[in-house]
């Protein structure tokens, strides 16, 4: 499970996030919701550390990430080779796919488990086929990313991040960026691991989808959960003015 | 004495100079790529100082002509203990200068890079060596070939500085035999006739090769 | 691409304008003679890397033996040592300077051989000298034969005389072979050879410019090598005048003249006038 507590961050004089906290259950899927520049995105990137916060910790299964806190009380940043332990028990998936243009769909799953965890040639490529073979584009292992679809690339980019085998999956608005006739084919992939119970925290504008995948929703207003419960809370029983008034402008 | 009939005579002469000028030139190219390669990792990984450096050399290499490290490093490097070969010397100096051109080649592609990829290298846990090795390296090459086939084909017409330092490439061959024949005209048109080729051919591979990459 | 096939062009132009530069002069072309008078000055092509022949001294002057041979030609034509102007160039650029016509003749060590002779005139010459070679005294070489060694190295110019007697004289030495004087004896210098043969004046003028390191091997290297003034080929009256003014300097009415240039530079009297006459 993951803990997030009291996050706060600041971009200069801007408070992006003023105190968040969140718990993830084993198995949750969580979708945050609210309007551009709420701070959605930079809480997903503050998770596995892709943005570094000001205060408060989180914790994954109890362990403490990023920062460490010296008997003197000084917060220190954990090492390079620390965070890039605690980051692979995390797959992130981009708005914008973020494939390595230059490698094969196989070798861009491949990737992280061969350099990152060392897993050896044979048993990283029986894993790559497997995965790709999950979302659909076995057929396309040998193909360069610029010979896919936008949502075919979004499909090897959810298998590049389970290729690290995570326990978390943050996905990032992943169809905004996709024609709609492709925004499907992204979203099945995403149906199927429900049954992994693997746990994810997906930041998104499709509400319909969120109340399809999500156990709960949190909805985010200037960098702060103003509302958090179930789909049928949050989007049909709306307590808090500024949600009401989201929900009508998004409907 | 036509100028066809002097090729015939002559001609053979120059088999030795170009087999110099292509082993120098292409030597020089492979040290140079790998020279700009490691100046490339020093300035992206060892933060200002290490690019300070980086850039202090680079400047010290555009602002002075080859000719200066060429005769340097062959005829000071023996007072110093290092008598090294004219070869070495020479393709020593011509690394030192074009890798520092190459460095500037390979740090503009790096911008050409979309930044979004680093964080995608972060998120799967790859380490800063393995993203330059895996992620970085093989895009700027490929982003740099046009301009590496130009500054290949610079150095090849440099490595005509070597003369200076006792080394028969083409140039001290057409000078040779300028000194014997007094032919100036005759022996440096069939000079330039085979740098044209070398030059040609250089541009050919450089082409070639860009086509041949396929994920773009 | 389209650069490169212009520059196919561009090349083939080049060598078509040069061939023709470089076949023989029509018969009818005017001789260089009445081009140097009605001109009223006379241009010669010399190096600037042959000490003491011809050299920039640490003024930053063109000086030497040569120059002020030069200076005596346009004495001759002129009256006035000034009527000259000197283009200098590499050693390879000589030949071109004089076939093109950009320069009227030309001065600066350079040796009459056969081989150039097909594609370059010479006047007699206008000074001899033997080749000597200059060793640095570290090496420990006492004479000739002590440097026909294969762990000696001796630098070479890189003209056909040079190879020829590193052959004859020192089989069994390794050779390297420079474009320049200047380089030839940097080598010396840097310890990257023992030694270096070049004409005698121009040893001697090193070996006193350097006492300490560098020495004179005693005896020459065979039969003494001829200086000449070259010129383009073909041109009778151009070469006869000058032929005629050097024969004049070397056994004739400029022999003061003459004796006294070869005195500044070389510190001795030049051979005599005539070989009956005694000094």
């Amino acid at each position: 499970m993951i803990a997030v507590r009291g996050l706060q961050k600041s971009f200069g004089t801007a408070r992006v996030l003023r105190g968040i906290d969140l718990d993830i259950a084993d198995g949750e899927v969580v979708a945050l919701i609210g309007r551009s520049g709420c701070g959605k995105t930079t809480l997903l990137r503050c998770i596995n550390f892709l943005e570094e916060y000001d205060t408060g910790e989180i914790r994954l299964d109890g362990e403490e990430l990023w920062y460490r806190t010296t008997p003197g009380g000084a917060r220190r940043r954990v090492s390079e080779a620390e965070a890039r332990r605690m980051r692979q028990q995390m797959g992130i998936v981009f708005q914008q796919y973020n494939l390595f243009p230059h490698m094969t769909v196989l070798d861009n799953v491949l990737l992280g488990p061969r350099f990152a965890q060392r897993v050896s040639v044979a048993e990283a490529e029986a894993l790559g086929r497997r995965l790709l073979a999950r979302v659909g584009l076995e057929a396309k292992m040998s193909g360069y990313p610029a010979q896919l679809s936008g949502g075919q690339q979004q499909r090897v980019a959810i298998a590049r991040a389970l290729a690290m085998r995570p326990k978390v999956l943050l996905l990032d608005e992943i169809t905004s960026a996709l024609d709609p006739e492709l925004v499907g084919e992204v979203e099945d992939v995403i149906r199927s691991l429900l049954s992994d119970r693997i746990m994810m925290v997906l930041v998104t504008h499709a509400l319909g989808f969120a109340r399809e995948v999500a156990h709960r929703i949190a909805y985010l207003a200037d960098g702060a959960i103003v509302e958090l419960g179930s789909p049928a809370d949050i989007l049909d029983r709306p307590k808090d003015p500024s949600l009401k008034e989201f929900l009508r402008r998004v409907r | 004495m036509s100028f066809a009939r002097w090729v015939a005579i002559y001609g053979p002469t120059y088999l030795t100079g170009l087999g110099w000028t292509a082993v120098t030139a292409v030597g020089a190219a492979c040290g140079a790529l790998i020279w700009g390669c490691v100046l490339l990792l020093i300035r992206l990984s060892t933060g200002r100082w290490g690019a300070r450096g980086v850039d202090a050399y680079v400047q010290l290499f555009r602002n002075t002509p080859v000719l200066l490290p060429i005769y340097l490093i062959y005829f000071a490097f023996p007072m110093i203990g290092l008598p090294w070969p004219a070869v070495v010397c020479g393709g020593l100096a011509l690394i030192l200068q074009n890798g520092a051109y190459i460095s500037e080649i390979l740090r503009g592609s790096v911008n050409a890079i979309d930044r979004v990829q680093f964080d995608a290298a972060r998120s799967i846990g790859l380490a800063p060596w393995s993203t330059f090795r895996k992620v970085v390296l093989p895009q700027v090459l490929v982003y740099s070939i046009p301009a590496l086939g130009n500054q290949t084909v610079l150095l090849l017409k440099d490595t005509s500085l070597l003369s200076a330092i006792s080394i028969t490439e083409l140039t001290m061959q057409a000078k040779l035999l300028t000194e014997q024949t007094g032919a100036a005209y005759e022996a440096f048109i069939v000079v330039a006739l085979l740098y044209l080729l070398l030059v040609s051919g250089t541009e050919v591979f450089f082409r070639v090769a860009h086509r041949a990459v396929r994920w773009r | 691409m389209l650069t490169s096939r212009i520059r196919h062009v561009v090349a083939a132009a080049l060598v078509a304008i040069l061939v023709a530069a470089g076949s023989p002069a029509g018969a009818q072309e005017k001789s260089r003679m009445d081009i140097v008078l009605e001109r009223g000055k006379l241009i010669v092509v010399t190096l600037t890397t042959v000490p003491p022949f011809a050299f920039n001294d640490d003024k930053g002057q063109l000086v030497g033996f040569d120059i002020d041979i030069a200076r005596l030609v346009a004495t001759a034509l002129f009256k006035d040592p000034n009527k000259v102007e000197f283009v200098s160039v590499s050693a390879e650029g000589r030949w071109p300077a004089i076939e093109s016509g950009r320069a009227d003749m030309g001065v600066g060590g350079t040796t009459t051989y056969p081989d150039r002779a097909i594609r370059v005139g010479f006047t007699r010459p206008f000074i001899d000298s033997g080749i000597s070679v200059l060793v640095s005294k570290k090496s420990g070489i006492k004479s000739l034969k002590d440097l026909d060694q294969d762990k000696y190295t001796i630098a070479n110019l890189n003209n056909p005389q040079m190879a020829d007697r590193a052959k004859r004289f020192f089989p069994r030495t390794k050779i390297l072979t420079f474009d320049t004087p200047s380089a030839q004896f940097l080598a010396v210098r840097s310890g990257r050879a023992n030694a270096l043969q070049i004409d005698t004046p121009s040893a001697e003028y090193w070996a006193a410019q350097n006492k300490d390191e560098m020495e004179v091997l005693p005896g020459l290297l065979g039969a003494s090598q001829n200086n000449g003034i070259f010129m383009k080929p073909g041109d009778f009256k151009w070469w006869q005048w000058l032929d005629t003014a050097v024969a004049e300097m070397r056994t004739g009415s400029w022999y003061p003249q003459y004796s006294e240039i070869y005195h500044k530079w070389f510190g001795k009297k030049p051979p005599p006038q005539k070989f009956y006459l005694q000094q």
